[in-house]
């Protein structure tokens, strides 16, 4: 082989492993949908309730997750706990008036990677997403744990965190946060999607 | 094989029957353990029952069948507080039953008829509560009686009126009331012919409207355990259990005591969305349109009480268990036991009952409820003589507009004197 077919030969297998790292490097567009479950636990009474059609529309570079960028959605009127008359509450306006502010959101601005680990396949990234979060139409800034699992372009996500109600100035009913509402809501939502 | 002594308890069966079918009834205990809230939620007395408070009304005031935003009533629909100036609420419960009231009965020609149906007030009970801070709230109520009868007190011990103070400062503090207040004995049924609250020869272990002037303590540090204690005055009490001839020698004072366990969970299955074991490591079955799993959280009560004065102790013990597709199952079983030997006599009397209800319901929708009762009672008197007595009950709970409930209902009795099943419907009318 001569000297020039050689060269022309590493040309390409570089232009190829190049080319490849770059395309696995390259940010990634992720459609998440799901479900979060959320909890209010006051001295008087539990209550359970789920947020459907949750979704989250993400930029992401798989490599360098510190790049994540996007915004996680939650429709108010997908809200339920079970019993339709506490719904209709709990979407009127004493308390998250989902007709004025029908969607809560999550707009991520800022990631710092806490761990990483590898399980055959499967990475599993452990973040702080930091960013703004509306709730009843007021924003206020939040860092939130959030574990990322990822096998080839499927992602599954997950976050746990709470809310405060008075941060979001939900009043409710005089005398009904604190004894039969939970001051804070415990919010536990797992997405998931694939990458693009 | 019928005992001398429950021939001789007929005419008083007979009057406990006509009596108890016109009992006054109140709060839901299905819906409490369907929706896993606790009577207090909805209902101004701590102990549940009556007045209804505001979100006890605003619950309300949405479930029926045509409700106010379907018939273009929005403002009605959208009412959040029965509260005027944040200080005054008003509310009632009136009923009516239709009903054959009594026991069959051989007529001249020795055939065994049953009575005739006929309609009759059950309840007529106006409340008012007053609430001059978030921590106090001052309310009563009058039961009117029917035609001439300024008070509906069918049963001895029964009060015309209800009068309370609740103090409730913080969460984390009991929560004390006083007044002529109806202590909290076993689960606060809607429907006072409940064996459990009655013996087998169906008079009252509680009337529908019992009271006493008395004060209760509750505490409830945490959504899963209360427990309640009181000490009321026995007069009504007395009435009750000594009117008609002295059978309980009771102390100065009558004392409660309550405990409830109200545990809660949440549980799924199917589905692939939610957390938990969704979040494992296995890709194998991922589809990234999710499916709801099937969830639903399932509500529960096991406690006891006990009730007393002197000779007399009256304990209930009750579980349950509800989930929010609308279904519930209530189990509830109570024991009564009395002593008393009047002045001379040679020896005490004693009479001992108990009794078990289970009660099975759900919610088709929130304004139509499906409800079967099977009831076990069992009195023992002197002389070892004993009644016992079964009851099955069938009902359907309609609530066709805002504020009104029909509730058609078969009903059959089977006792050692006879066995006699009847379509009852009643009517009423609540705010």
């Amino acid at each position: 082989m001569s000297l020039r077919t050689r060269l022309s030969s590493a040309a390409l297998i570089c232009a190829v492993l190049g080319g490849g790292f770059a395309a696995q490097a390259a940010p990634a567009k992720v459609n998440l949908a799901g479900q979060f479950e959320f909890v209010s636990d006051a001295p008087l009474e539990k209550i359970y309730g789920t947020a459907g059609k949750v979704s989250g529309d993400i930029e992401t570079d798989f490599d360098n997750l510190v790049a994540t960028k996007g915004t996680i959605t939650v429709p108010v009127k997908e809200m339920k706990t079970g019993n339709d008359t506490r719904d209709e509450h709990m979407r009127s306006a004493e308390w998250l008036d989902a007709e004025t502010h029908p969607t809560i959101s999550f707009l991520i601005e800022k990631v710092d990677v806490k761990g990483m680990e590898a399980k055959g396949d499967v990475k599993v990234a452990t973040l702080a997403a930091t960013g703004k979060f509306t709730l009843h139409g007021v924003t206020t800034e939040m860092t939130t744990p959030v574990t990322v699992k990822w096998k080839g372009d499927k992602v599954k996500v997950e976050a746990n965190f709470d809310v405060k109600l008075s941060d979001y100035q939900i009043k409710g009913k005089d005398g009904v946060v604190g004894k039969k509402v939970g001051e804070r809501i415990q919010i536990k939502g797992a997405l998931k999607g694939v990458a693009k | 094989m019928i005992s001398r002594s429950t021939w001789a308890a007929l005419p008083l069966l007979c009057v406990a029957l006509l009596a108890s079918t016109s009992e006054q009834a109140s709060a839901l205990p299905r819906m409490s353990l369907t929706a896993g809230s606790p009577c207090a939620t909805c209902h101004v007395s701590p102990s549940g029952g009556g007045m209804r408070n505001e979100l006890g009304f605003t619950s309300m005031n949405k479930v029926a069948m045509v409700n106010f935003s379907d018939m273009g009533l929005q403002a009605l629909h959208d009412q959040e507080t029965n509260r005027l100036f944040n200080l005054v609420s008003a509310g009632a419960d009136v009923r009516y039953q239709g009903v054959r009231l009594g026991i069959p009965t051989p007529n001249e020609s020795g055939d065994v008829e049953a009575p005739d149906f006929e309609i009759f007030q059950m309840q007529v009970q106006p409340y008012l509560a007053v609430h001059p801070t978030e921590w106090l709230t001052v309310s009563g109520s009058y039961s009117f009686g029917e035609g001439d009868n300024s008070c509906q007190d069918t049963w001895p011990g029964t009060t015309c009126y209800t009068a309370e103070a609740v103090v409730a400062p913080d969460p984390s503090l009991p929560t004390v009331r006083g007044g002529m207040i109806m202590p909290s004995i076993g689960i606060r049924h809607d429907d006072h012919t409940i064996l459990t609250r009655n013996h087998a020869l169906r008079q009252p272990l509680v009337p529908s409207n019992y009271a006493e002037w008395g004060g209760e303590i509750a505490y409830q540090p945490v959504s899963w355990i209360r427990a309640e204690a009181g000490v009321y005055d026995q007069s009504n009490l007395d009435d009750l259990l000594n009117s008609t001839g002295q059978t309980a020698d009771l102390g100065d004072v009558a004392y409660l005591g309550r405990v409830q366990w109200l545990p809660q969970t949440r549980i799924s299955f199917g589905g692939d969305e939610g957390g938990g074991d969704e979040f494992a490591d296995d890709f194998d079955d991922f589809d990234a349109e999710p499916e709801a799993p099937f969830a639903m959280t399932l509500n529960g009560w096991l406690g006891a009480s006990a009730y007393s004065s002197g000779d007399y102790l009256l304990t209930h013990f009750f579980a349950g268990v509800g989930s929010d597709i609308g279904t519930s199952l209530q189990v509830e079983h109570s024991r009564s036991s009395r002593k008393s030997q009047p002045e001379g006599a040679p020896v005490s009397v004693e009479i001992d009952t108990q009794a078990t209800s289970l009660i099975l319901s759900h919610a088709w929708f929130d304004w139509l409820v499906t409800s079967g009762r099977v009831e076990m009672a069992k009195a023992e008197f002197p002389g070892n003589n004993s009644v016992d007595t079964t009851q099955y009950v069938a009902s359907l709970e309609w609530f066709p507009l805002p504020f009104v409930e029909i509730r058609p209902e078969y009903r059959l009795i089977d006792n050692d004197i006879y066995r006699f099943g009847q379509t009852t419907v009643q009517l009423h009318l609540f705010y």
